[in-house]
């Protein structure tokens, strides 16, 4: 229920840009999440929101209050680390009082509570088994109830499932956006794995060395990586680098010209003719075309160098012109290339983003 | 055949120990014969006792202060940066450095010129506080590298000031890190022998350890200075195997055990 | 950070900064102080000398300096030799009895003057091991002879030399050994090419702190010396200069030296082992 602002957030250490001028913003109830590789400033930037760290530059705001110099515990917020954070001398019942205790509740209030959470994550009748006794998945479902039992305004989950199992990874985060949804609490949740990211957020920061690459909605960013760091981190994709050939106006279309390549596409307005680009294909986009549609327009012929079978998808290595491009398929038709070194095929290589070339 | 060899040089480390111990425990007959006996013990107690009692009064409070100085100042260095931190931690290094006579020495002529007002039961407390404090430091500072920072964040995060975070949560964890600092500040201040000799001799105050040495000198190897020597050893070893089993030898590593 | 974040800490330090200050830094300052001046006239009227650095670097006490060092290094060198093997063992092999034994590391940390009196009545004439001796002559001499002294001096650094040498030990990557077998080294040659001088600082700084604490030890010289090394070990002399012959000047000056080499053979040793403080 609170609009968080991080405004032009900086953090430096020594030589090293851990968070540069960066601006993040989670509206009401909207589930937030910061993506990118170790090192990229992610979890900086949410100790930032926090107030564990204090930012060179910037400021941070709930709602419309400048909280940058209040400290994490009168900032009414919700942290859950990424190791299990219980406090290993009081057992579940306690920790959870803990911080209602820190706001000064009745006991009465306290007890109530406690069965509220605990009933949100599912973890009933666990009152008084101690930290250690824990799997660590329940361990962090009591950590996530320990943080909703003081009602705070901002939940900020720093990738809370890295150190869990992979099958239990899944459950987990639904039931996170889940209970997010249900609380209708604000939620910065930070991680390094995209399609942790892509399943629970309403909108994505994806960052890098310091830096807010781009941020928009899982569709947004994949169907239109902006830079070359989102286009290669998120999922995967063939990077084809060439010249802008010809440009229709009208249609938003045109031709670049790539090493041994034509590619016809869409191609947005800041581009202009000549231009150094780079087209983003993703292997999953290329249509390999059946000889009806061969000669048509946009068509690339290619010889398939390898093949690779995955089980739901073959992976075919492509050489059109002497540039080596990744072909996905998926559905039956994977059958038909199992075994095809050597064939030559017609691709369609419209569906692409272009960026600006590097 | 390695159990045998740590078995060997264990019964070395010991050897003292139980020979002492043996000693105490024989009693010379009239004819010339010797039996087993704690009469040695009972005959010590009147003269004895008063003088454990002045070594434990000792290092009891010696533990107190130099907890209480300790644990902040150990917190302060694992938990903060700041420059000249190594060069302050350096420093702090160096009583142990300087020989035992030495400091000693250095302390009497001190407490003479400049410190008059120790030169009584504070003076040995003074002393004590000083000596040991690299000790408490260095397992309060093992104790607190131990407790992952993200708990005391967590206690913040949650809502808890700087004070209640220290008392709910750092200090539970770090309690039996600290308690191996004052199992070895007390093992090795109530054993003090060479600063308690000096202060012995200008302030009459006489500790346990100094009371066994004047014996010895004064009248060698009579079962009774044995028992007095024993009664010592047992209760330092009794303190320690206390400790083991209560807490283990857990926070005595990267301090004092391999 | 502002200035009362550079605050805290120090505020969290002051006391013990100010008990180190006050009661090590200001007294060894004065014993330095106190060496130059002659006899007792630090306490009445001070008079200025070098006298008592001049005869230590003299000729007269030479003999105090061998046979300080000598017994010392010696002692050391035991403590090498018989405390690799357990540091070795207690780090690689035992893992059965491991706290016993480590309790067991603890007790020559009690008191020295527990061995030198526990040595003392083992050798003493009369004693438990006076059938080894045919005649109370002989055995005043083993007891006060310098193999005892340097076996018992041996027992109270053997804490501290296992320790530096197990801390050595522990901090030897064991994929490195796994290599060398795997390329073919028995377990000799690994132990020998490998290990042992992956180890060689730790050694020697074990060496070196056991010779470091050995300068420091009173108890053992004082009452199992005899004539010889009772007099003659410069710990000891500090003390009987000091408290029977009333010379403060001197006994500072040789508490000042000693000090001096404790603490760079201590630095050394630092070096060396690479960390490992005691």
């Amino acid at each position: 229920m609170t609009r968080v602002v991080a405004k032009d957030i900086s953090k430096i250490y020594g030589a090293t840009k851990a968070v540069y001028r960066a601006h993040l913003e989670a509206r009401d109830s909207e589930f937030v999440t910061i993506l990118g590789p170790s090192g990229c400033g992610k979890s900086t930037t949410l100790r930032i929101i926090a107030g564990l760290i204090r930012a060179d530059e910037g400021r941070v705001y709930f709602d419309d209050k400048d909280v940058t110099d209040l400290s994490p515990n009168r900032r009414n917020i919700g942290f859950v680390f990424q190791r299990v954070a219980l406090f290993p001398h009081m057992n579940v019942r306690k920790n959870i009082a803990f911080g209602l205790k820190a706001r000064h509740c009745t006991d009465e209030e306290i007890s109530r509570k406690t069965k509220e959470v605990l009933s949100i994550v599912q973890m009933e009748g666990y009152e008084n088994r101690a930290p250690s006794q824990l799997s660590g998945g329940q361990a962090q479902r009591i950590e996530i109830a320990r943080v909703l039992a003081t009602d705070p305004d901002v939940l900020l989950f720093d990738e809370p499932l890295s150190n869990i199992d992979a099958k239990l990874r899944d459950e987990l985060k639904f039931e996170i956006r889940k209970i997010q949804r249900e609380t209708g609490k604000t939620m910065v949740y930070v991680t390094h794995d995209q399609g942790e990211a892509f399943a629970i957020s309403d909108r994505i920061y994806v960052m890098s060395q310091g830096i807010v690459e781009q941020v928009g909605t899982p569709t947004e960013l994949y169907t239109d990586p902006s830079t070359p760091f989102v286009a290669s981190f998120i999922g995967q994709n063939n990077f084809v680098t060439g010249t802008v050939k010809t440009m229709d106006p009208a249609s938003d279309t045109g031709t670049i010209l790539a090493g041994g390549i034509e590619i016809h596409t869409h191609i947005p307005h800041e581009h202009a003719l000549g231009d150094k680009v780079t087209a983003c294909i993703r292997p999953e986009d290329i249509e390999i075309l059946p000889e009806a549609r061969q000669g048509s327009k946009g068509a690339t012929r290619a010889r398939i160098v390898e093949s690779i079978f995955l089980g739901n998808t073959t992976r075919l290595h492509v050489d059109a012109n002497g540039t080596i491009l990744k072909v996905d398929l998926r559905g039956p038709e994977r059958f038909s290339y199992l075994n095809a070194a050597g064939k030559d095929i017609t691709l369609d290589l419209k569906k692409c983003s272009v960026i600006r070339a590097e | 055949m390695s159990y045998t060899y740590v078995l060997l040089i264990s019964g070395l480390l010991l050897l003292p120990f139980t020979v002492i111990l043996m000693r105490s425990l024989t009693l010379t007959l009239p004819d010339g014969s010797t039996t087993f006996s704690i009469k040695a013990y009972f005959d010590i107690i009147d003269s004895f006792w008063p003088k454990v009692y002045l070594s434990l009064s000792i290092a009891i409070t010696t533990i107190i202060i130099d907890t209480a100085i300790g644990v902040p100042a150990a917190y302060a260095l694992v938990r903060y940066n700041f420059r000249g931190k190594r060069t302050l931690f350096t420093m702090l290094n160096g009583v142990w450095y300087v020989p035992g006579i030495c400091y000693a020495l250095s302390l009497i002529i001190t407490y003479y010129f400049l410190y008059k007002w120790f030169l009584g039961y504070w003076g040995f407390i003074a002393a004590y506080t000083c000596g040991f404090l690299l000790l408490m430091l260095m397992t309060c500072i093992v104790a607190f590298r131990y407790v992952d920072p993200c708990y005391e964040e967590s206690a913040s995060c949650l809502g808890a000031g700087r004070f209640a975070t220290f008392f709910k949560v750092t200090l539970p964890m770090v309690g039996p890190g600290v308690s191996a600092g004052i199992l070895l500040t007390f093992v090795l201040s109530f054993n003090e022998f060479i600063t308690a000799l000096l202060l012995n001799l200008a302030t009459r105050l006489q500790t346990a350890p100094v009371r066994v040495y004047a014996d010895i000198t004064r009248a060698r190897v009579l079962p009774s200075i044995s028992a007095e020597a024993a009664v010592l050893q047992l209760i330092s070893l009794a303190v320690v195997l206390i400790y083991l089993k209560i807490v283990g030898t857990k926070y005595l590593r990267g301090v004092v055990l391999i | 950070m502002t200035t009362n974040e550079r605050l805290k800490p120090l505020a969290l330090l002051a006391p013990a900064i100010a008990l180190e200050v006050g009661l090590f830094f200001v007294p060894v300052g004065i014993l330095a102080i106190a060496s130059l001046t002659l006899r007792d006239s630090f306490f009445f009227t001070p008079v200025w000398t070098l006298s008592n650095y001049a005869d230590i670097f003299s000729n007269a006490y030479v003999f105090d300096f061998e046979i300080t060092f000598g017994l010392i290094t010696l002692a050391a060198f035991l403590d090498l030799m018989l405390g690799f093997p357990f540091a070795y063992i207690m780090t690689r092999r035992i893992k059965k009895y491991q706290d016993v034994f480590r309790a067991i590391m603890l007790v020559p940390l009690f008191g020295e003057l527990y061995i030198a009196y526990g040595f003392y009545y083992l050798f003493y004439p009369g004693g438990p091991l006076s059938f080894l001796f045919a005649s109370g002559v002989e055995m005043f001499r083993a007891l006060y002879s310098l193999p005892a002294a340097v076996i018992a001096l041996a027992i109270y650094t053997f804490p501290f030399s296992v320790y530096n040498i197990g801390i050595s030990l522990q901090g030897i990557d064991r994929s490195i050994e796994e290599s060398a077998r795997c390329l073919g080294a028995g377990s000799i040659r690994t132990f020998v090419n490998v290990t042992l001088p992956m180890c060689l600082p730790g050694i020697i700084g074990a060496w070196l702190v056991s010779i470091g604490w050995g300068l420091g030890a009173f108890a053992i010289p004082i009452l199992m010396g005899g004539a010889v090394v009772a007099e003659r070990m410069l710990s000891v002399e500090v003390y009987s200069m000091a408290l029977l012959r009333m010379d403060f000047g001197m006994a500072s000056a040789i508490g000042v030296i000693l000090a001096v080499i404790a603490v760079i053979i201590f630095y050394v040793s630092l070096k060396a082992s690479r960390g490992a403080l005691v």
